[in-house]
Parts: C-alpha cells; structure tokens; sequence
C-alpha cells in the first residue's frame, strides 16, 4: 500500500507538488481549528469528558432546536429548489431581452450581503410599518395585520421565505447550466416523433437533469443546514427558540454564555450530523451512475 | 420551434411578474432608504417617498466610512487572491493528471464544505492549553 503510494508519488510529482499549498492551507485553516474545537467540546474544567455532548442533548430545548432545524432545511431545500428549477426553465427559453431579466434575477438577490438580506426583510416583515402587512391587506389576503416576526409559526415561515430569496439563484444557475448541455437535437427528433411538451420534459430534459437536481439538493442542504446570519439578524432565534437551529443556538451558547465547551459539543454534532446526511446523497448519486452505466 | 402569440404573451407575463417579486425586497430597500424618519414610521405607508431625502446616506458616510471601506477592501480582496492562487493548482493537477491522491483532494472539497463556520471561530477565542 505505501510502496504503490510511493511509488505514485514519485511518477505524478509534479501533480503532488501542485497539491502541496492545498493540503498546507487545509491543514493550517481547516484541520487545526477543527481538532482544536473538538477537544474542546470534551473538556471540562481541563478534564477530558462527555458531559458536554449530554448537556447539549438533555437541554430543554434541544427538541425543539432539533425540530426548528429540519422544518428551516426541509422548508427552504424544497422551496429553493422548486422555485429555482421554474425560474431555470423560464429562463432557459429565448426571448427578447433574456440577458437583462437572468442578470437581475440571478444575480440581484445572490449578490445582496446576508446581513442586508436579513435587516430588509426584517422591515418587509414589521408588522406595524411592514410593506408585506399592507400588500397582503390592500390585495384582500389578509384581514389585519400579521405579527410575522413575533408568532412563532409565522416567524419560521418568515425566515424560510427570506432565506428562498436569497437561495434560490444558485440552484437556478445550477439547472439552468445543466439545461445548456441538453442537445438541441434530442428536442427535434421528439417534436418529429410528435412529443408533446410534456412528454419532451419527462423524457428529454428529466434524465439529463437529474443528477445535477441529486448535486444541487446535497449542496443546498448543506449549506441551509450551516447557514446563520439569516436567522441570526432576523430573528435572534426567536420569538421563544421558535426560530433557533443547531448553528445560531451554538452561536448563542459560545459567545452569550460564553461556554464554549458546550458549543464547540453542539458545532461538532452538526457536523456529523452533516456529514451523515451527505454520505446518503452520495449513495443515491452513485447508485444513480452505477444504473447509468 | 415557433411560439404562438398567446404563448409569447403568457412568457413575458411570467418573466416580469417573476422580475418585479424578486427585485422587490431589494427596491424597497432603496425606498426606504430615501424616505426621511417620519415617512418611514408613517401610516399608511407611502410607496414613492414625498420627500425624497439624502440625509441617510449623509449620515453613513460622516461614519467611518472610509475605513470601513478599506477594511472590506483588504479583507475581501485578500481573501480572493489567496483563494485563487491556493485554488489553482491543485485544480490544474486533478484535471491533467490521473494519480492516486486525485479522488480524496476531491472529496476534501466537498468535506470542506459541510462544516458550520462556528467551528472556525470558537477556537479563536479560546486556548487549549
């Protein structure tokens, strides 16, 4: 094993010293604080020990944490990818003035700041001055004003809706670059064997796409899942945790309580938690290629 | 494929109907953002300011502005620069070349990707020792 290693090493050398401020940078910015933080997440007043993890899962509010975290990643993957792959077929089509309508909608909210994203919204949703309070009310949707950020319901629907704003547009690139490979051709020769639209979706575009829906999804996930300033500067966590995922609750922990061992306990869990949720993806994607080929 | 012209019609329906939703958060941003106080906490809410007013970008630029500037600058720009340069070789390398670390560099990536940004920070603010 570490002769072939060797010996790989020494045929592909110029390959491996390509690697080598690669693996340094990961090592000295990935690797070190992420060991650091999980000895730190078992100590104790010096001593090793897991009473760390248990204090984090005994919490009162763990369930509900845990409960808000897959509502907020469910809620938004689904949404951000529904609303991202419409807006990627609409895209996809020609029409007059195509650049102008992807560049803002692309592009528009992607590029707005997280902490931007999260303060404008925060103003949309006020619930006395709130521009969507007022839109809903004069459109005959809503009887009287919403409490959005303040109902604990509301506010998670709240934060969800926000974070499809911002999300959207990077699963939008995603399947709007995958519907780019699709052959022109493929299209012709089912319109000539009389394929409705329809049946060219289902049969054309489908097949092509879906291992970049399988990729997209495990990305979106992710990165919902680690995601913080959103919720962070929207809500706080609140109204009552309503709002709290694994992130902001280790945020809070670590520089509110300032305990850091506590919090480096609940970021490590994430992370395996995290971890454990990709190894599906990657087993559905190639179990995917494995039928492929 | 031709289009018929009621199809024209329904598709930039939905073009400008998906515009005007999505550019909305951020044109009322710039709304708000030109109103003086007493509009912004009027009721009810006016959609073109009546008074349009450049008092809140006064303000942001009496702060610190241009260091605040310089420090987003460096940040941003270094981080980028070192991005790329700690990025483009190992790039070059899993795509010219076929060697035995290539799939493990690759899954790093994808590894790199799953840890909450909160693990980087605590140990900053606190010594292990």
């Amino acid at each position: 094993m570490l002769n072939k290693l060797y010996g790989d090493i020494r045929r592909n050398a110029f390959a491996y010293r390509m690697l080598i401020p690669y693996v340094a940078f990961l090592a000295l910015l990935v690797l070190y604080p992420i060991i650091t933080n999980f000895v730190i997440s078992l100590q104790v007043d010096g001593n090793w020990s897991l009473q760390n993890y248990k204090h984090v899962f005994q919490e009162p509010v763990f369930a509900k944490v845990s409960f808000n975290t897959v509502i907020w990643t469910v809620g938004s993957v689904v949404l951000q990818l529904l609303v991202g792959f419409l807006l990627a077929l609409l895209l996809n089509q020609e029409f007059k003035g195509r650049a102008f309508f992807r560049s803002i909608i692309l592009v528009l909210p992607w590029a707005t700041p997280d902490i931007v994203v999260g303060v404008a919204w925060q103003w949309m949703y006020n619930d006395m001055y709130g521009v969507l309070n007022d839109i809903l009310f004069r459109l005959g949707i809503i009887d009287y004003y919403l409490p959005w950020l303040a109902d604990q319901n509301l506010a998670r629907l709240a934060v969800i809706i926000a974070n499809t704003w911002k999300g959207f547009a990077l699963s939008a690139m995603f399947y709007l670059a995958a519907l780019q490979t699709v052959p022109h051709e493929l299209y012709e020769a089912s319109e000539v064997d009389g394929a409705n639209v329809w049946q060219k979706f289902r049969n054309v575009t489908w097949p092509i796409l879906q291992p970049f829906v399988v990729t997209t999804t495990m990305l979106t996930t992710i990165w919902t899942i680690n995601y913080f300033p959103l919720i962070f500067t929207m809500t706080g966590g609140g109204p009552a945790n309503a709002t709290d995922t694994f992130v902001t609750y280790a945020y809070r922990t670590a520089f509110r309580f300032l305990d850091f061992n506590r919090s480096a306990a609940m970021s490590s869990f994430t992370f395996v938690l995290v971890f454990l949720i990709s190894l599906l993806y990657l087993r559905v994607l190639s179990k995917k290629e494995a039928e492929r080929q | 494929m031709r289009r018929k012209p009621y199809q024209t019609v329904l598709l930039y329906a939905a073009v400008i109907f998906a515009t005007v939703v999505i550019a909305f958060p951020f044109v009322w941003l710039i709304i708000t953002a030109l109103k003086p106080y007493p509009e912004i906490y009027g009721f009810p809410i006016n959609y073109i300011p009546k008074e349009p007013t450049w008092e809140h970008f006064e303000y942001v630029f009496q702060l610190d502005f241009a260091t605040y500037f310089k420090n987003s600058v460096i940040v941003s720009g270094g981080a980028a620069i070192l991005t790329v340069l700690v990025a483009l070789l190992p790039a070059y390398a899993t795509v010219k070349f076929n060697f035995l670390a290539k799939q493990p560099i690759l899954i790093s990536i994808l590894i790199c990707q799953m840890f909450p940004q909160i693990v980087f920070v605590i140990p900053f603010f606190y010594d292990i020792i």
